[in-house]
């Protein structure tokens, strides 16, 4: 590698993000050239000033909000919503297989109507002699 | 990895990030934001095999660039001079590289110079300078997150510095 060569790649190789050949020549080179030795001075000046300047945290706010969310996704459900899901699962459920029965076994679907229907009426003869 | 380990360990890597991106503090922290929201629904997937903060970096990333489509946030953009019409070059004027002796002797002045500087970059070689030097990431983690080519990332962060340093010149030789 020339010169000019080395010092266009002495920001990969200050970063020690180069193969080892390459690694080992810029290193040869660097022994004997001042003005490469130059170059690294000011790539670590570079480095460390950005480090020291340019460092920001996120805002405090906005990992609070973060952190709330983080914790609520994790948050088991409380009793009176558990309830309440339990419930409109077997509503769900209990509709969907009378849908099912009425389309693919409609002789059962006919006799439990028929069951629920002579039950509703006795209920209801019941209810009236009261 | 629990939510709450992702957003402790995550929030300044993935803000610092946005913060450089969008060159814009209220931007950043809804990018941030957006991007730790994402992540937090997709932590169940994760596997666990990759780097989490490359993952999160990826996250950031790719919704700047989904912003950047976006039309609405593009005429905020140009309405407020931060970009160019094209949506990359930015406007900003870099500081004098030769500021008054009492000038270099302040932290705060300090600073600013490197905020400046640092805005006068492009956005993506912005993130390039800060994924190298305040993540430490390697060259392949940079390429994966900003889904470029490894040898873009090793000439775009040479050329960065070399703009910073001239930039910066009396800066850089006082503290």
């Amino acid at each position: 590698m020339t010169h000019e060569e080395i010092k266009e790649a002495l920001s990969g190789y200050f970063d020690g993000q180069l193969g080892p050949v390459q690694t080992v020549e810029i290193s040869a080179h660097i022994a004997t050239c001042e003005e490469c030795r130059a170059e690294l001075d000011a790539l670590t000046a570079l480095s460390a000033g950005v480090k020291e300047n340019l460092s920001v945290p996120a805002p405090a706010a906005m990992k609070e909000r973060l952190l709330a969310r983080a914790r609520q996704g994790k948050k088991p459900l409380s009793a009176p919503a558990t309830v309440l899901v339990v419930a409109f699962t077997a509503i769900i459920l209990f509709l969907m297989a009378g849908v099912a029965a009425k389309k693919y076994m409609p002789t059962l679907f006919a006799s439990v109507q028929g069951m629920i229907n002579g039950a509703a009426s006795t209920l209801g003869v019941s209810g009236g002699n009261k | 990895m629990s939510p709450e380990e992702l957003i402790e360990k995550y929030s300044d890597l993935a803000y610092g990030l946005a913060l450089r991106l969008t060159g814009n503090a209220a931007e950043a922290e809804d990018l941030a934001e957006e991007a730790l929201i994402k992540a937090l629904r997709g932590l169940p997937g994760f596997r666990g095999d990759s780097d989490p903060g490359v993952w999160v970096s990826r996250i950031v990333a790719n919704c700047w660039k989904n912003q950047l489509r976006s039309p609405r946030l593009a005429f905020w953009r140009r309405v407020g001079g931060f970009y160019s019409s094209d949506g990359e070059e930015q406007l900003i004027d870099p500081p004098d590289p030769a500021p008054g002796p009492e000038l270099r002797l302040e932290g705060a002045a300090r600073r600013e110079a490197f905020e400046k500087v640092l805005n006068s970059l492009e956005p993506q070689d912005r993130a390039i300078v800060v994924l190298r030097e305040l993540d430490g990431r390697s060259y392949t983690d940079i390429a994966s997150i900003l889904s470029i080519p490894e040898g873009t990332v090793r000439s775009r962060l040479s050329r960065a510095r070399k703009k910073l340093r001239e930039l910066l010149g009396g800066f850089l030789e006082e503290k």
